[in-house]
């Protein structure tokens, strides 16, 4: 459904986009992580053909998507930086964006007033909170009913109930509709639930693209304790090991492999105690960061 | 899914309607001002301007009205709200959140393009179209048909408006920054026009015999169109006006009006283009940025530079350096003062192109080559205008001199005519250290003069010089006018150049008078006024006071009728290229027989008698 070929985008001699290759099925809903200016919120602007790559390909069904209308009009896009017109209430705003979107589903908009409830049809959007302009944003573009939708910190400033309420409405239209969702978040907790594909992006590139499932799969984090005298470092040739930590007298290892590997592996160290637990995304995203030199540190000011 | 915006839809009824909803105070205040500067005066002229005066003057005026003041004064408008309106509907380009919005919606840039300048343009033409028809049928039903008149002015102001837009939409594409883009836009209409009067000052203040005049530069200004706002302006307010007697007249527009029309809509197709080209290259991310389009950066680097160099150096030149007026001094100063401001200016333009004090790393190579560059050009500029001054031409190489004296346009074609102007403008250049020193007095009477010889090359050169009214070349100008006042001021009578003339004056109530000759009219006028004047009816010094200038500052006479006569001036051109217009004062008494003989016909003097403007 979406595809990038070694796409490149360069700022005043600096690579924001430093060839990106990404894929996205169609109907799945990909996560789109990675650290402040990694370049996620660029590569999305290629997306919707607000940013024309200086090299490579970006392709929506296959189709170039800068200057295509025809592509354009089945992308519903919602950007971090949500733009509105000056008095405009969200009547006003759908009439605008139906003007645009041909599949714009009018009847949908009326059902949905009951789920946005919050939202006075009569106010300016301008006037309204940063949640609440999110929420309207979302509303519209839902009703558009988009084969792709695009969103750049779609729940930032919504409320744990609203998010869920949006996360729902967004999920009914993946499995009713075939919907196919990119989303760049840094609340990777929440992606964890949503997303069939994650794909984390540091310096202008995809460092990885992994199915949720495999990538959890692939990475695990042992929790053991050994008895006196030994040698953490001998782990080292059954383990690909990625972070140690030590808390008392119990090691936490994050190595490579599934859980059933790294039991058989370490029970041959007969451990005093050991379990082997999946790891969150959140973990995955910083201990795969950490080798492209984005670790956590311990830092006292 | 199929996209409401393909090929098949190529405009957008939404972003139209949007546009038109959003900016209603502009259009809505637009239509407001012209339906007071056309319909509503156009109404009051026909109805209540001239009240008790019957309907053969009341139309020829209302006519005459819509060329002299409606056109010009719906000129300025125009201007102002093609920019607002542009400024208005391509904002979003100023702006990154609201550019990302408009280029992510499934349009194309071609598109956008399209339905701004559809949204723009409507916004003007719509309510041009509607007070056109209005004041049609107004005139209509008092009987005038000013369908003429009044084409003229929906032409007018529709070419107008085109250019206009046009180009503050280019200015809001190639600028991505919503303040800077209305303000290039304005030093732009100005840009040729404003540097040719700085540069022209500069040479001036320098050099003694250099032109300030604008008005003298010969041959038109073929770029003039790059400063539209003066080029449209001229060509209307140099319009003549015909007005035929018993109700039957017309009225005409001499063809300059159509150069500029054709140049207009020549020009607005070339920056529609333009604009077009340049806004599918513009990058999203450039929203914001003072220079939107990559390659034109260095243009606004240079153009900045160059220009501040020159504006400033002209103020402080005018101001603070008065006392070096025509010495070697003041051009070694201005070329300093060129050569420090151009490389501050140019600093300051990449300061504001990055919007950063810290540009000075990485200059290097084309800061070098800007530097090298405008020091040569100030070179040439000192040394081209050192040369230039100090030569006259002879008579073998002359075809013809007009001498304008205090504004005053005096053509002579004879050789032995051309021999004495020539020495006249060799005894001002020899005199050139006692007539500056002269000058320097502040009880000293002045006079202008400006000269400008039409070469057998086909070129033009032209000299002005401020000089004490006593002076020996003066003296002797004033006896070669009053020797010749007739032919020099007149010169054919049966010519086609006289346009027009009219008499206006206040009577015994404070009334306003005046009467307007056309052209035919103006040549009985000019015969009848040559014979009372060879008859001895009127002495030179009161008849054309204004052609000598040892009389220049005597009163304006008393109890006598004063005419303006409006005769144009063959191979002295406006800075378009187009004839120029002079305006004679002349004055006559009761004792002017011939000429008061024939104006009785259409004046009362009677009525006029001692309460004269």
């Amino acid at each position: 459904m979406i595809k990038c070929i070694d796409v490149k985008k360069q700022f005043d001699g600096f690579y924001a986009l430093d060839g990106v290759d990404l894929h996205v099925e169609p109907g799945s809903v990909y996560g789109l992580v990675g650290p402040n200016g990694a370049g996620k919120s660029t590569l999305i602007r290629h997306l919707v053909g607000i940013y024309k790559q200086d090299a490579g390909e970006i392709l929506i069904n296959g189709e170039p998507v800068y200057e295509n209308n025809t592509i354009k009009s089945s992308i519903a896009y919602i950007p971090d930086d949500l733009f509105r017109f000056g008095a405009d209430n969200i009547d006003d705003m759908m009439h605008f964006v139906k003007g645009f979107y041909p599949g714009f589903d009018n009847e949908r908009f009326e059902r949905l007033k009951s789920v946005f409830t919050i939202i006075d049809p009569k106010k300016p959007v301008r006037r309204m909170s940063k949640g609440m302009q999110k929420q309207a944003a979302f509303w519209l573009a839902i009703c558009c009913n988009p084969q792709v939708l695009i969103l750049d910190e779609p729940v930032d400033g919504l409320d744990p109930v609203m998010r869920r309420q949006v996360w729902s409405l967004m999920m009914q239209d993946v499995s009713e509709r075939g919907t196919t969702v990119l989303v760049s978040s840094h609340n990777l907790r929440e992606l964890e639930d949503v997303c069939d594909t994650v794909g984390i992006m540091n310096k202008g590139k995809v460092l990885l693209e992994r199915s949720l499932s495999s990538l959890q799969g692939n990475v695990t984090k042992l929790q053991a304790a050994f008895a006196e005298g030994f040698d953490i470092d001998a782990l080292n040739k059954d383990f690909e090991i990625i972070n140690t930590s030590k808390l008392g007298s119990i090691y936490t290892l994050v190595v490579r492999g599934t859980q059933e590997e790294c039991r058989e592996k370490i029970a041959k160290y007969s451990p005093v105690l050991f379990d082997a637990l999946p790891l969150t995304l959140e973990e995955i995203f910083i201990y795969e960061l950490g080798g492209e030199d984005y670790a956590v540190k311990d830092i006292i000011l | 899914m199929q996209s409401k915006t393909s090929s098949s839809d190529f405009f957008n009824r939404t972003l139209i309607r949007k546009n038109r909803k959003r900016f209603w105070p502009l259009w809505v205040g637009y239509s407001l001002i012209m339906f007071w500067i056309l319909t509503a005066i156009t109404y009051l002229n026909l109805n209540l301007a001239f009240f008790g005066v019957g309907k053969d003057t009341l139309h020829p005026n209302t006519i005459d009205d819509i060329y002299r003041s409606i056109i010009p004064g719906s000129l300025i408008p125009a201007v102002i709200f093609s920019m607002l309106i542009a400024l208005a509907v391509f904002a979003y380009l100023g702006n990154e959140r609201s550019c990302y919005y408009y280029h992510s919606l499934p349009m194309t840039r071609t598109q956008l393009y399209a339905n701004g300048f559809v949204s723009g343009l409507g916004m003007m033409f719509v309510p041009n179209l509607v007070l056109y028809l209005l004041t049609n049928l107004i005139c209509w039903s008092d009987g005038l048909n000013a369908i003429k008149a009044l084409s003229t002015w929906l032409l007018v102001i529709t070419v107008e408006e085109l250019f206009f837009f046009s180009f503050a939409v280019l200015c809001m594409i190639m600028f991505g920054h919503n303040i800077a883009a209305p303000v290039i836009f304005t030093i732009l209409i100005f840009y040729v026009t404003g540097m040719q009067v700085l540069l022209n000052d500069i040479y001036y203040q320098i050099f003694f015999g250099a032109s300030s005049n604008l008005v003298s530069i010969p041959r038109g200004n073929p770029i003039g169109i790059i400063s539209p706002v003066g080029f449209f302006h001229s060509i209307i307010f140099y319009k003549d006006s015909e007005l035929f007697e018993a109700g039957v007249y017309e009225c005409f527009v001499n063809d300059g009006l159509w150069v500029v029309m054709i140049t207009g809509l020549v020009v607005s197709a070339l920056l529609i283009i333009a604009g077009l080209l340049l806004y599918k290259i513009r990058k999203s991310e450039h929203s914001g940025d003072v220079v939107a389009i990559d390659f034109l950066k260095p243009v606004f680097r240079w153009g900045f530079g160059i220009s501040f160099a020159i504006l400033i150096t002209t103020l402080i030149v005018e101001t603070l350096l008065g006392s070096l007026r025509f010495t070697d001094k003041l051009a070694v100063t201005v070329f300093v003062l060129l050569m420090v401001l151009g490389i501050i200016a140019y600093i300051a333009a990449e300061m504001i192109i990055k919007k950063s004090f810290r540009v000075f790393k990485g200059l290097g190579r084309k800061f070098a080559l800007y530097t090298g560059f405008l020091a040569i050009a100030a070179c040439v500029l000192l040394f081209a205008g050192s040369r230039a001054v100090a030569y006259i031409p002879e008579k073998e190489e002359v075809n013809g001199v007009t001498v304008s004296v205090n504004g005053y346009m005096l053509r002579f074609t004879d050789a032995e005519d051309i021999s004495r102007i020539s020495g006249f403008h060799h005894s001002i250049v020899a005199d050139k250290d006692e007539l500056i020193r002269q000058k320097q007095s502040s009880y000293i009477y002045t006079s202008n003069y400006s000269f400008i010889y039409d070469l057998k090359n086909g070129r033009q050169t032209v000299r002005f010089y401020n000089i004490p009214i006593d002076c020996d070349a003066v003296k002797g100008m004033d006896v070669f006018m009053k020797e010749n006042a007739i032919r020099i001021i007149f010169g054919d009578p049966d010519s086609e150049s006289y346009r027009s003339a009219e008499i206006s004056q206040v009577d015994q109530n404070m009334n306003y008078h005046f009467r307007t000759f056309y052209s035919e009219q103006t040549r009985e006028i000019v015969k009848c006024l040559i014979k009372d004047y060879e008859s001895g009816y009127i002495p030179l010094e009161v008849f054309a006071p204004d052609f000598l200038s040892s009389y220049k500052y005597t009163e304006t006479p008393e109890n006598y009728h004063r005419i303006e006569i409006v005769r144009q001036q063959d191979n002295v051109y406006n800075d378009n290229g187009l004839y120029m217009n002079t305006l004679y004062v002349l004055y006559f008494n009761d004792n002017c027989v011939n000429t008061m003989e024939y104006l009785q016909k259409y004046v009362n003097f009677d009525t006029l008698k001692g309460f004269y403007d």
